[in-house]
């Protein structure tokens, strides 16, 4: 078990101290390193790269909240200065006087300096199969430079997801239906390959169908974050995640997916005391409809029920109060253009309550970014499939990262991979 | 009596209020329906279900509000409080086709498989001879993915209509159930039936998987006098990237009326167009040469027009010549176009190496052309003299002409008579702006090497250019090699081997590029050309399979050489042989 707690911080102090400790080459000269993350930086995505490796080489590093839009400082080593050269992410070096002075900076502001303690480990639930639809934070990941693992149904089913930190789930439909397009795309060859492996996966683990099968891998995931584990999800995930977790007895899967038709009163029958987010809902019952519930609010492919993009807004959070929020919305843009997803939004009325908005669309009914705890650990939920792609459809080509490497997006995902090596600080009472 | 009367005048009454839009009444009804539609879009489904019902009470067979209420109650779950206005509804008009076909949709959604099938019969009971009810239900049925349902009904209502007045649907039927053969015969059928459909069954078959191919074109051309099929075939081919076999295809089965046939080959030659091959231009071109033949007047011409230009997208220069004398020669071509497809035609003969046949053309047609033509063609001509080695007859094509085009092909001149210093001088005159981008791009590329070759004359250099652009890449490359050896380390030998490494490395000669470019590092490590050089290098040890190498070369020059304008370059190279953007 690699995982740490962190979430009950709630520290006013900034990290000098640790950072003190560590011996520095030189006494007359810069003796650190300070990636800002304003507009400054020429590079934001490749940013957390540089960082996540500095960890992983056993390096410290802090989070300056809210200064510069989120920067990094680092004792100055030669290594993280040359793979910031490398990766074309602008770094400065900073004396011990200018370090005093930022710190002053922040001491003085709704900022705050969190130390950066150990690279977490870091999985991916993804199918073995290659999908016609990319993946946002696989693409984040591997553009950055972030090593990662891929985990599926019989790594979740044999509870192997206590050795990783953070897990992170894009696309999958946990309701066993293919996302829905079981109907639309029949005969694919790409669809023809994703059901049969399902249908293995579901005989070789001794479930009856592949809907069983995700229930039983959502039940794993919710009992991942109960005991301490970071989650985020995005897309279908989130939603369907959800469905399952609250569909325990109960059949919410069309016919082709496990035999029986949906159940007509499913959505009375729901557990909504099962899940992490939502509470309320109801499902779609056409088989047809690319959709699941009402609890997306745009509604992609729901013909007459979809709504246009607009552009969300983050939130401010207290730095020195609230820091798990404040960490996962540091960006140097506060709005950001929305892009669809099977599920791009999350409906207001059908979170429950303690759930914390980190972004929603003024005006709208639908929220974007939200987050949470259950049990030990936290979890995330992003709406939409791709932040530089408003539109992805089946079958486009991935989105190159290196043609957005300031996207302000990409970077609510990395952000959401360096929460958990955060260190842990005491309560302050 | 008096009781009958007023149901009579009652029953008048409602389908007066239905179908009259005018009076008061009316209005005060668009303006409900306008605020229910406009409480829907806001999200407030309750709300507007209200409003419809409302609507409906006074009104049953307002088709607006039954279809309101359709899209607003499954949002609240109560999709099936709509069934008892939908049978108001029907009491009044019980032929009402979109009423009867809510009817099915709404059981179907609900799950009401017995109610569903009765609601069927009795509109296939009120109108016996239509294949609607059939055709409604059997959708309703594939909406709750009971596609063996749906196909039941289908068959059922084929056997009883009889005819192919169902095929398209069981055609549809097929396609999603992936039955890509079912399909194409129901297609097939359809479209004897009535021909109009044979855009819409190309338009579904050609999303059969490349699995099905084969046995959807053999279906299809089993029977050599069913045109219509053949048709078919034809567009289906064109449309999977085998455009040569679709137009054998199309022209054996093409209508021998012209009114008939000249839809099908336009229809073709688009579809071609989307085939982005030279088979694909090359049948574009014959569709358009055959249309040409069927069309008369500008029609004509400008079929041709397009047939010369698909030809010459398909390197096919004998197609290009052949439309390009039907052109000047055309009936109704005026004296412009037909210049117009002279001066094409000489550019073609130029490209195509015949020098002197191009050169006599101009001769003959240059006072008939516009002076611009003129200019142009001379430059092309001048340049196929380049290409031919020809650099004295070359310069006597551009006569006395000084216009900055002309200067800068007078450039060309120079530099590959290795006067670089009169070179360089010609480049300059003629600016950055004069000829394509294309052209200027690669006028800036040589005037860079040339500027970094210290000796004002280098008539190695010059002859292993020219020889690179007469297509001798080989030679060319050993020319430069013994170029670079003649000049001094800094004083432009980098620049010339790193030229030549490129060179290399674009005939494929891997190995070799690697030691020149290694030579052109070695030779001024300092210079402009150094990180250059490393990048190229970079790319050549990916290729021979090198990649630490390659990885390890691309650290150096952004590490190096941070100010390089290659370091982009190699960031992003560097990042693709990791993995972390896809690759191109």
């Amino acid at each position: 078990m690699r995982r740490r707690r962190f979430v009950e911080i709630m520290g006013g102090a900034v990290a000098g101290a640790a950072l003190g400790t560590r011996p520095l080459s030189g006494s007359g000269g810069a003796t650190w390193l300070f990636i800002p993350m304003d507009e400054s930086q020429t590079n934001h995505l490749k940013a957390y790269g540089v960082t996540y490796r500095a960890l992983q080489r056993g390096g410290m590093a802090e989070w300056l909240l809210n200064y510069r839009s989120g920067s990094f400082l680092f004792p100055l080593d030669a290594e993280t200065q040359r793979d910031a050269a490398l990766q074309g992410v602008t770094a400065l070096q900073l004396t011990d006087a200018g370090v005093v002075d930022l710190r002053g900076t922040i001491a003085a502001n709704n900022m705050d300096a969190v130390p950066l303690e150990k690279a977490p480990e870091v999985a991916v639930y993804v199918p073995p199969n290659i999908a016609p639809w990319d993946d946002a934070v696989r693409m984040a990941l591997e553009y950055a430079g972030i090593e990662y693992e891929r985990v599926w149904d019989a790594e979740v089913v044999a509870g192997q997801l206590d050795d990783y930190d953070w897990l992170h789930l894009h696309h999958e439909d946990f309701t066993g239906q293919y996302s829905k397009f079981y109907l639309t795309y029949s005969g694919t060859p790409w669809l023809t390959e994703m059901v049969q492996r399902n249908q293995r996966m579901a005989r070789t683990l001794g479930f009856a169908s592949v809907p069983d099968l995700k229930k039983a891998v959502a039940r794993g995931i919710r009992a991942y974050v109960d005991q301490g584990g970071f989650l985020f999800a995005m897309c279908t995930a989130t939603e369907t995640l959800e469905i399952a977790l609250a569909a325990e007895g109960v059949d919410v899967a069309a016919r082709y997916a496990d035999g029986t038709p949906m159940d007509p009163d499913a959505s009375r029958k729901l557990r909504w005391d099962h899940t992490l987010a939502f509470e309320g809902v109801r499902l779609e019952q056409s088989p047809m409809t690319a959709t699941f519930s009402d609890i997306d609010g745009h509604q992609v492919n729901n013909g007459p029920k979809r709504q246009p993009l607009g552009a969300f807004k983050l939130f401010n959070f207290a730095a020195k109060i609230d820091p798990v929020p404040t960490m996962l919305v540091q960006s140097h843009r506060s709005i950001i253009s929305d892009y669809y997803g099977l599920t791009t939004s999350f409906m207001r009325d059908r979170l429950k309550p303690g759930v914390t908005v980190l972004a929603d669309e003024e005006g709208a009914p639908w929220v974007k970014y939200i987050h949470g705890e259950y049990g030990s650990g936290t979890w995330t939920f992003f709406g939409g499939h791709d932040p530089e792609d408003p539109q992805h459809k089946i079958g486009d080509p991935p989105t190159d990262l290196s043609l957005h490497p300031n996207s302000p997006g990409y970077r609510l995902i990395l952000n959401n991979v360096l929460f958990p090596a955060a260190k842990k600080r005491e309560l302050k009472t | 009596m008096r009781s009958e009367t007023a149901a009579r005048l009652g029953a008048v009454l409602v389908a007066a209020l239905v179908l009259w839009p005018g009076g008061l009444a009316a209005q005060e009804r668009t303006t409900e329906l306008r605020e229910a539609f406009e409480l829907e879009r806001r999200g407030r489904y309750e709300v507007a279900a209200r409003r419809y019902e409302a609507i409906l009470d006074r009104n049953p067979a307002n088709l607006s509000a039954l279809l309101g209420l359709e899209r607003v109650l499954p949002p609240i779950g109560q999709l099936d409080s709509i069934l008892p206005y939908i049978d108001s509804a029907l009491a009044l008009q019980p032929e009402h086709g979109s009423v009867r076909s809510l009817q099915l949709r709404v059981l179907a959604s609900v799950d009401r498989p017995e109610r569903l099938e009765e609601a069927a019969r009795d509109w296939i009971a009120a109108t016996p001879l239509s294949v609607e009810p059939y055709r409604e239900w059997a959708v309703a049925l594939e909406k709750i993915g009971d596609l063996a349902g749906a196909r039941r009904v289908l068959d059922e209502g084929a056997q009883r209509i009889g005819g192919a007045s169902l095929s398209q649907d069981m055609a549809q039927m097929a396609a999603l159930d992936g039955d890509w053969v079912a399909a194409a015969v129901h297609w097939q059928q359809a479209v004897r039936e009535n021909p109009a459909l044979l855009t819409a069954s190309v338009t579904s078959l050609v999303r059969a998987p490349e699995s099905s191919h084969e046995s959807v074109v053999g279906l299809l051309t089993d029977d050599r006098n069913d045109p219509l099929s053949g048709r078919m075939a034809a567009d289906l081919l064109v449309s999977w990237a085998e455009p040569a076999e679709g137009w054998r295809l199309l022209e054996r089965s093409l209508p021998e009326n012209a009114q008939e046939a000249a839809p099908l080959l336009r229809r073709f030659a688009d579809r071609a167009s989307l085939v982005r091959t030279p088979e694909g231009a090359r049948a574009r071109g014959r569709a358009l040469e055959r249309l040409a033949r069927l069309s008369v007047g500008s029609a004509a011409q400008r079929a041709r027009i397009d047939a010369a230009s698909a030809y010459a997208d398909a390197g096919d220069r004998d197609g290009v010549e052949r439309m390009l004398e039907q052109i000047a020669a055309g009936e109704g071509a005026g004296r412009g176009s037909r210049a117009a497809a002279v001066a094409a035609l000489i550019a073609v003969t130029a490209e195509a190496g015949r020098v002197e046949e191009a050169e006599a053309r101009l001769r003959e047609w240059g006072d008939r052309l516009t002076v611009d033509d003129a200019a142009s063609l001379r430059r092309q001509v001048a340049w196929g003299w380049i290409r031919e080695g020809e650099l004295d007859r070359a310069e006597g094509v551009l006569g006395d002409d000084s216009t900055v085009t002309v200067l800068a092909v007078r450039g060309w001149i120079a530099l590959f008579r290795g006067d670089l210093r009169g070179s360089t001088q010609y480049f300059r005159s003629a600016g950055p702006r004069s000829g394509s981008r294309e052209e200027v791009t690669r006028r800036t590329g040589v005037l860079a090497l040339v500027q970094s070759v210290a000796p004002d004359s280098a008539p190695e250099l010059g002859q292993a250019l020219l020889l690179l652009e007469r297509g001798d890449s080989t030679a060319a490359l050993a020319a430069l090699d013994g170029a670079a050896a003649d000049l001094p380390p800094q004083g432009g030998r980098a620049s010339v081997l790193t030229y030549a490494g490129r060179l290399a490395f674009s005939l494929g000669e891997y190995e070799r590029a690697a030691t020149v470019l290694l030579a052109a590092i070695a030779a001024d490590p300092q210079s402009a050309s150094a990180p250059t050089a490393g990048y190229h290098l970079a790319r050549t040890y990916e290729k021979l399979g090198r990649t630490e190498q390659a990885l390890n070369r691309l650290e150096a020059l952004i590490l190096e050489y941070p100010e390089s304008a290659v370091v982009p370059l190699a960031r992003r190279m560097l990042e693709r042989l990791r993995g972390a953007v896809p690759g191109r």
